[in-house]
């Protein structure tokens, strides 16, 4: 997994048409790779990228790019089994942990079922609970990467 | 039927975590919620390689007997050795320390906890200088510089930077890990300098000379050299900087400073420079001890005998004098002839020379499972698990006292080690 390249809003934008055509509704190529990113639009709104001959190429390395997006949580997140060692570092970190499950700002685990939390350690692993908490579910889609930095075995990563 | 236990203290290593939750069933754990993977192995593996029958080897040849035979052979052991070791304790409750003090004193014999091996000998450095420490919870609420020197808690300790010292949100740092940072000093990129915000790989054994040189700046004087094991002196200097700068900084220091070369005086000196940085800013250190109760076995001994571990009372008084009434002195001069093992397996942790001493004299364990120990020990008495079968007292880290509930019931007739502990002190006493 580690050896995956991490998608970035510039790696897109360089296969776009860079024209800031605006056929897309989006101001210009930057915003709408930002957007591409966050999946708050979807790729065939860029219609030069595909009528026009001369952007094939680039529309083809494109699609396989953002493959992985479509494939992962709504999030983006992958949380691996195997490296994790219940730490609790993802659960702590996390700040929608702490507004549904206050106790877990101040280090402690859970006290009771929360049923909107995200993170929790069970059998000395961490499981990924409820999703659409996540500040990266709704809109505006936060950018936030906050327990994949916390995470010291590098068992949870984000890949967009 | 499923029962729910919330707050159960985790006897998994000495973070002591008091906020695990249990799902039992019919005496089982079926699943526990915010314990790590080491904590999860001892409520969810606590029978596997059970002992269930006290065992006693006769004539080359291994045998089942009750409790009450075991107890009276032990006793017999014990009361005829000159020289008994008792020896472990780190992993048992303060009330079966207590008793086994209370043994070792009726037998005129030695009492030794593992701390000899390990966070044990930074308490000679604590004899030598003063020490400025603080909880756990201190260091949450207030520490803004966390410092691990020779230790790598997400290995040893995994909930330690969670729970208490990098990530948590404290009274005074609302904001967590944002308004902390956090340095490692170790001698090869850890996990836990995988989260770090700064990480210093320093040359093994030159700890000493890095401490020393932190000394030296801190009282004005500069030494006139560019790197101090593998360090450059800019990065000692920034390191000094962050820390003189800090409101409370807590160096938390592993067997990595203690077990390299210059052993206990490594810690000496940094509870010297610890002291030294007081008169600028709060600096606090503590030390990461590994065994959920190895400094509750230093308290208890301290308050009964008034030392801290390698008590011997064979003149009927006790005494202490770390390299000679330690175990692995004693074990090397081969100046036992009995030894009681509780809550440790020395055949797997002590060095090959001194652990096949062990085979030459009557040994006697009690352990909860197989371990290499029992399997060449005389007799083996099956004990239940302190801090999950049985209930009692246990030091964390910083030296705070947790009361541990049991929530399973031991198989049956298995006893805790302070029962027969105390069957066998009131053996012992009349017998005598």
């Amino acid at each position: 997994m580690s050896e995956k390249k991490r998608l970035n809003a510039m790696t897109i934008y360089k296969l776009l048409p860079q024209t800031n055509c605006r056929i897309c509704g989006e101001p210009n190529c930057m915003a709408f790779a930002v957007k591409l990113l966050n999946r708050s639009v979807e790729l065939k709104q860029c219609t030069p990228l595909f009528d026009e001959e001369q952007y094939a190429e680039k529309a083809e390395k494109l699609k396989a790019l953002i493959a992985p997006l479509e494939q992962a949580k709504e999030t983006g997140i992958i949380l691996e089994d195997e490296k994790c060692i219940g730490c609790g570092n993802c659960v702590v970190c996390c700040p929608a942990n702490a507004i549904v499950a206050p106790e877990t700002s101040g280090g402690k685990g859970i006290k009771e079922e929360h049923p909107d939390i995200i993170f929790l350690v069970e059998k000395g692993l961490a499981r990924i609970c409820k999703l659409e908490s996540c500040r990266r579910y709704e809109p505006p889609r936060t950018n936030c990467r906050v327990c994949e930095i916390m995470c010291p075995t590098k068992a949870i990563e984000i890949l967009q | 039927m499923s029962k729910e236990i919330s707050d159960v203290i985790c006897p998994g290593c000495g973070v002591l975590c008091d906020d695990i939750k249990v799902n039992l069933k019919e005496n089982e754990v079926i699943t526990n919620y915010n314990a790590c993977t080491k904590g999860t192995a001892k409520f969810l593996d606590i029978n596997a390689n059970r002992l269930l029958k006290p065992t006693m080897k006769m004539n080359g040849t291994t045998k089942e007997v009750d409790l009450d035979t075991a107890i009276s052979k032990i006793a017999e052991i014990l009361l005829n050795s000159e020289s008994p070791l008792l020896y472990g304790w780190s992993a048992t409750t303060c009330e079966a320390q207590r008793l086994g003090i209370l043994l070792a004193k009726e037998l005129k014999g030695i009492v030794d906890s593992t701390s000899s091996f390990c966070h044990g000998v930074s308490l000679s450095a604590l004899l030598e200088n003063s020490w400025s420490t603080a909880t756990l919870g201190e260091v949450m609420n207030r520490a803004d510089v966390i410092i691990y020197w020779g230790s790598n808690p997400i290995e040893s300790h995994p909930r330690h930077m969670s729970r208490f010292t990098t990530v948590p949100r404290g009274i005074f740092r609302q904001a967590g890990k944002e308004e902390r940072t956090v340095v490692v000093i170790d001698i090869r990129k850890t996990r836990t300098a995988n989260i770090a915000d700064r990480f210093l790989e320093v040359e093994p054994n030159r700890d000493f000379e890095i401490i020393s040189v932190l000394r030296s700046l801190l009282n004005g004087y500069r030494p006139g050299i560019e790197t101090v094991a593998d360090l450059p002196l800019k990065e000692v200097d920034r390191l000094l900087e962050l820390i003189k700068e800090a409101d409370f900084c807590a160096i938390f220091f592993g067997l990595g400073l203690l077990m390299s070369a210059g052993t206990y005086h490594n810690v000496s000196n940094l509870l010297s420079f610890v002291a030294e940085l007081n008169q600028l800013t709060k600096v606090v250190a503590i030390p990461m001890i590994g065994h959920f109760n190895m400094i509750g076995h230093n308290h208890v001994s301290s308050w009964l005998t008034g030392f801290p571990y390698g008590v011997d009372f064979r003149r009927g008084y006790p005494m202490f004098n770390p390299g000679e009434t330690t175990t692995a002195e004693l074990l090397q001069k081969k100046e036992i002839d009995a030894m009681l093992c509780i809550a440790s397996d020395p055949v797997s942790t002590l060095p090959y020379s001194l652990a096949s001493y062990l085979k030459e004299i009557p040994l006697i364990t009690m352990d909860r499972q197989m371990t290499p120990t029992t399997r060449i020990s005389q007799i083996v008495v099956p004990v239940a698990l302190s801090g999950i079968e049985v209930s009692g007292t246990a030091y964390r880290m910083d030296s705070v006292p947790l009361y541990m509930k049991s929530i399973l019931t031991p198989p049956d007739g298995i006893l805790s080690d302070e029962m027969i502990l105390q069957n066998l002190l009131e053996l012992v006493k009349e017998t005598k």
